[in-house]
C-alpha cells in the first residue's frame, strides 16, 4: 500500500504518545514493505536528518504546550483546527505527488484538521484516522456551527467515509459523551501497545523487602504526579518507609522537585529527567510497580502497558483508557484518581498484601499476547486495506480543485469574524 | 423509446416572496422561474422536476404554482440575509442535478457554490442584487460555477469579466397570465409607479417631474422610512396617492386603472449615494407591458434593454426629459391607439413563461451536458 501519513508532529519534537506511535507505526509499515510518506510540520528539537519519506510540509498554529493561540487571535484559532489553507494546498500537493492508496491521519490538532478531511472527502480520497485524542470532538467544537457547517462538520455521517481507528473505548466514550459528535459507525478499537524487547525475564518483587515505584512521561499535574507527592508525604506521616519513587520524564520537573522538598520526601522521591526507551526499560524491569494517577481524560497511555509488559505492576486510576485492559486485581491496581486511595494501594503494595509478583507475572503474560505491537498494526493495516480503493487523480488535477479550498477557507473566516463581504 | 432525460433542478435563495421574507424582484423572479420551467415542461424534450430551498426566520414548507418551496431557519447569527446559510442545503441538495442559485453575489450564494462544488453538481449562478461578494468577484470564485444565467445585458456586463464558461443573458420571465390586460378601457390619465419604496428606485424623480394635469399612483413597500417621508414631502399639494400593502390583487388592479407606467430607477440617488446595480432587470416594466400599459423608464442600468420599442416605450435621461415625456402623455402625443395591443404582445412572445421557461431549461441541459463531456 501507499500511505500518505498526515500529523501534526513527527520526531523528534513529540510531546506524548501519539506522535510516537505514528512514527513506530511508519516505520513498521515500512518495514513490511508498504510505502510511507508522512506530512507533518517542522521541529525545533534537534535531531538527525529526516529520512526522505519525512516531509515536514505542514504548518502548526497551535498545539504546543504553554504557548497556546490566544482565544482572542480567531484567525489562529480558525487555523488550528478549521482550516488552514496553506496545509490544504500542502496535502493537495503531496496527494498529486504522491499518489497514495490511502491517508492515514494521526494528530490533527493545531493544522486546520477540519478543512483537511472535508478536502479528502470532496476528492473521495479513502483515508482513515487513528483517534489517540479527542481529534473529532476538538474539531467539531472548534468552530460555531454555521462556520463549520461549511466543511460539513456538523455531520457525523460526512465521517463514515474514513476507517476511524481509537486507542480505547474509554475514548470513544467521551468524544461520545461530549455530546456533540455521535460516530457514524463503531470505531476499530486499536488498544495501545508494548514494544517489548525480548522475552520476559524472570524477575524479583520487593527485593531486600524494600518497594520500588516507578512513574514515567510527562511530569504534569495532570498525570497526577502531584497526588503521587502527596500520597508518599502522607506514607512517611505515616510511618511508612521502605519504599522509594522514581519519576522519569520531562515537564515542570522544577515545580515538583521544589514541591518535593516543601513536602520534605525528597529522600524517598526522585525525578530523574527524561531518558531513552531502553533505559526506562531497565527501570521497568528493577522496579515493582507504576504509579499512574493520571485524569480519566486519558485516552489510553502506553507506558503503564510497557511497564506491565516487564512485570511492573500499573496502580492506575480506574477510568482511565488502557485500565479498560487492566483486570483489577488480576493484571494490576485500579484506584480512584486521590492521594488517599494512592498511598492505600502503595502501603499494600509495601507492606506485602498485593501480590505484586503474581499480578506483575499476569501483566507481562497478558501485554506480551494481547498487546503486541506486531498486533496493533496488523489492526491498522486492516483497516487501511478496507479503506483502499481506486479514486480518481483527475479530481485533483481539475484547475479548479484548489479554488474550492480558497473560497471555503475564506467563506468560513467571513462567517467566523462577521464580515459580510 | 426510451425514458427522456431527466433534470432534477434546485432553486436556492436567500430569501422569498412573502411578507415575512422580502417582496422585492429577486424574490419574485425566483418564484417566477420556477413556475416559467414548469410550464415550458411540455416542449421540453427532456423531464425536468424542481424544488426551491429558501432561508427565512423559522422553517416553513409550501407549494408555488405546484413546486415545492421548503423554507429553512437562517443559522447564520449574523443579521445580514444575505449572509444567511442553513447545514441541511448539504442533505436536500445531493437529491438534484443542478444547483440553481440565486441573489448569487452574496455570502450566501458563496456558501450554495461551496456546497454544490463539493456534492460535484452542475451549478448556475444567477446575480439577482442583493451584494458584490469580492471572493465570487476578484478571487475567482465565480469559476466554481458551470454556468452563469443574466437577466439582463447590464447585469451580464458585471459578471462577464469574472467568469469565461456558459454564460446566458435571458430577460424575464413575467407571469402573463396574471398579469393580462384589464377587460374594461384604461382610465388613460394616471400614472403609476411600483417598487419598492427605496431611494435607488427615483421615485422622487417622477414626483418632480410630474405635471399638474396628472395623478400619480406610487405602489411599494416602505422599506425606507426616511426616503417615504421625503417623498411624501416632495409629493405635497399635487396629486399623488401611496398604496403601501398591496398585494398582487391590488397591483393588478393599479396596473389596470393605469394609463402609463414609469420606472426611474437611477445610478444617484437622492441623497447622493451612488448605486452600482440599480436595476438588473426590472420585473414590474415587464408586468406592465404584460398588461398592455405603455412604459417610460430611464437611461439606467437595464432599463433601457425593455424599451426596445419606441410605440410603447420610452427612455428618459433626467428630470426634465422625463417631465417632457409625460407632458405628451398628459397632451395625448404619445402613445398612439394600439400601443395597449403591442406592448402585450411584444411582453407574451419574448417574457413570457412558456418562452422564457424553455430558454432557461435549454440552457441548463447545455451546461449540464457540456459539464459531462468534460
Amino acid at each position: 500500500m501507499r500511505v500518505l501519513a498526515v500529523s501534526n508532529l513527527y520526531p523528534p519534537y513529540w510531546l506524548g504518545g501519539y506522535e510516537l506511535i505514528c512514527a513506530d507505526v511508519t516505520n513498521e509499515l515500512r518495514a513490511r514493505g508498504h510505502d510511507v510518506l508522512v506530512a507533518t510540520t517542522p521541529s525545533h528539537v534537534p535531531g538527525p536528518p529526516d529520512p526522505p519519506h519525512v516531509r515536514r510540509c505542514l504548518r502548526l498554529s497551535a498545539h504546543v504546550p504553554h504557548y497556546a493561540v490566544s482565544a482572542d487571535d480567531l484567525r489562529s484559532v480558525h487555523a488550528s483546527d478549521t482550516s488552514d489553507l496553506d496545509n490544504v494546498f500542502a496535502l493537495h500537493r503531496m496527494l498529486g505527488e504522491f499518489m497514495p492508496d490511502v491517508v492515514l491521519l494521526w494528530n490533527l490538532h493545531g493544522i486546520g484538521s477540519l478543512h483537511l478531511i472535508d478536502f479528502l472527502n470532496v476528492h473521495r480520497v479513502p483515508w482513515a484516522i487513528y483517534l489517540g485524542d479527542r481529534v473529532f470532538e476538538q474539531l467539531v467544537n472548534a468552530a460555531p456551527a454555521h462556520v463549520n457547517a461549511i466543511f460539513r462538520g456538523g455531520d457525523p455521517g460526512y465521517f463514515a467515509s474514513g476507517g476511524i481507528m481509537a486507542v480505547s473505548q474509554h475514548l470513544v466514550d467521551e468524544i461520545t459523551g461530549l455530546g456533540n459528535f455521535a460516530f457514524p459507525r463503531p470505531p476499530t478499537i486499536v488498544h495501545g501497545y508494548a514494544a517489548t524487547s525480548g522475552s520476559f525475564a524472570k524477575r524479583t518483587w520487593r527485593e531486600g523487602g524494600r518497594t520500588r515505584f516507578l512513574a514515567a512521561g510527562r511530569v504534569a499535574e495532570h498525570k497526577g504526579i502531584g497526588l503521587i507527592c502527596d500520597a508518599v508525604s502522607s506514607l512517611l506521616k505515616d510511618g511508612i518507609g521502605g519504599f522509594e519513587v522514581d519519576i522519569f520524564g520531562d515537564g515542570d520537573v522544577a515545580f515538583y522537585v521544589n514541591y518535593a522538598n516543601s513536602l520534605a520526601i525528597s529522600r524517598c522521591v526522585t525525578f530523574h529527567g527524561a531518558v531513552a526507551k531502553r533505559q526506562l526499560e531497565e527501570q521497568y524491569r528493577s522496579h515493582d510497580a507504576f504509579l499512574f494517577p493520571t485524569w480519566a481524560r486519558e485516552p489510553f497511555a502506553f507506558a503503564p502497558i510497557e511497564a506491565a509488559a516487564y512485570g511492573c505492576v500499573p496502580i492506575l486510576t480506574a477510568n482511565c483508557g488502557c485500565a479498560e485492559r487492566i483486570v483489577d486485581q488480576v493484571h494490576g491496581i485500579k484506584i480512584e484518581r486521590s492521594a488517599a486511595a494512592l498511598a492505600a494501594a502503595m502501603r499494600q503494595a509495601i507492606d506485602g498484601t498485593i501480590a505484586l509478583d503474581r499480578i506483575g507475572a499476569a501483566a507481562a503474560a497478558m501485554v506480551r499476547s494481547d498487546l503486541t505491537f506486531a498486533g496493533h498494526v496488523d489492526k491498522i493495516v486492516g483497516v487501511l486495506g478496507e479503506q483502499c480503493r481506486p479514486w480518481d487523480r483527475s479530481s485533483i488535477d481539475d484547475p479548479r480543485a484548489m479554488l474550492l479550498p480558497f473560497i471555503k477557507h475564506h467563506l468560513s473566516l467571513a462567517f467566523r469574524t462577521g464580515t459580510t463581504n | 423509446m426510451g425514458t427522456p432525460p431527466r433534470l432534477r433542478v434546485a432553486h436556492v435563495s436567500p430569501a422569498y416572496f412573502a411578507e415575512e421574507s422580502l417582496i422585492g424582484g429577486g424574490e419574485r423572479y425566483v418564484s417566477n422561474v420556477a413556475r416559467a420551467l414548469r410550464e415550458a415542461q411540455a416542449s421540453l424534450p427532456f423531464s425536468l422536476s424542481q424544488a426551491v430551498f429558501a432561508l427565512g426566520r423559522k422553517d416553513a414548507a409550501f407549494c408555488d404554482g405546484e413546486v415545492p418551496v421548503t423554507v429553512f431557519a437562517n443559522e447564520n447569527p449574523a443579521p445580514d440575509v444575505m449572509a444567511g446559510m442553513s447545514a441541511r442545503l448539504w442533505h436536500v441538495l445531493g437529491d438534484f442535478d443542478i444547483i440553481h442559485v440565486h441573489q448569487a453575489l452574496t455570502l450566501f450564494g458563496c456558501y450554495c457554490a461551496a456546497i454544490a462544488r463539493s456534492l460535484d453538481k452542475t451549478l448556475i449562478m444567477t446575480d439577482l442584487g442583493g451584494g458584490e461578494c469580492r471572493l465570487l468577484l476578484e478571487h475567482g470564485g465565480l469559476h466554481l460555477a458551470d454556468g452563469i444565467l443574466s437577466i439582463s445585458q447590464f447585469a451580464g456586463s458585471l459578471v462577464a469579466p469574472y467568469f469565461r464558461g456558459p454564460h446566458a443573458v435571458i430577460v424575464g420571465p413575467v407571469d402573463t397570465a396574471m398579469f393580462a390586460p384589464p377587460a374594461t378601457p384604461r382610465r388613460r390619465r394616471e400614472v403609476l409607479c411600483v417598487g419598492r419604496l427605496l431611494p435607488h428606485k427615483g421615485i422622487d424623480r417622477v414626483i418632480d417631474a410630474l405635471p399638474e394635469s396628472l395623478p400619480l399612483r406610487i405602489v411599494g413597500r416602505p422599506y425606507d422610512k426616511k426616503y417615504h417621508a421625503l417623498l411624501m414631502r416632495r409629493a405635497a399639494g399635487k396629486d399623488v396617492r401611496f398604496v403601501l400593502r398591496a398585494d398582487d390583487a391590488e397591483l393588478l388592479q393599479c396596473y389596470h386603472g393605469a394609463g402609463l407606467l414609469v420606472h426611474a430607477a437611477t445610478h444617484v440617488d437622492c441623497y447622493g449615494h451612488h448605486v452600482s446595480k440599480p436595476e438588473l432587470m426590472g420585473l414590474t416594466t415587464l408586468e406592465a407591458l404584460a398588461t398592455g400599459l405603455p412604459v417610460v423608464v430611464a437611461n439606467t442600468a437595464s432599463l433601457p434593454e425593455l424599451a426596445s420599442d419606441a410605440r410603447f416605450s420610452r427612455v428618459f435621461d433626467d428630470v426634465d426629459d422625463l417631465r417632457a415625456i409625460l407632458e405628451e402623455f398628459a397632451a395625448g402625443l404619445w402613445p398612439d391607439a394600439g400601443a395597449a395591443e403591442l406592448a402585450r404582445r411584444h411582453a407574451v412572445e419574448r417574457y413570457s413563461f412558456p418562452v422564457v421557461g424553455r430558454q432557461i431549461a435549454e440552457f441548463y441541459a447545455g451546461v449540464h451536458a457540456e459539464r459531462a463531456r468534460s
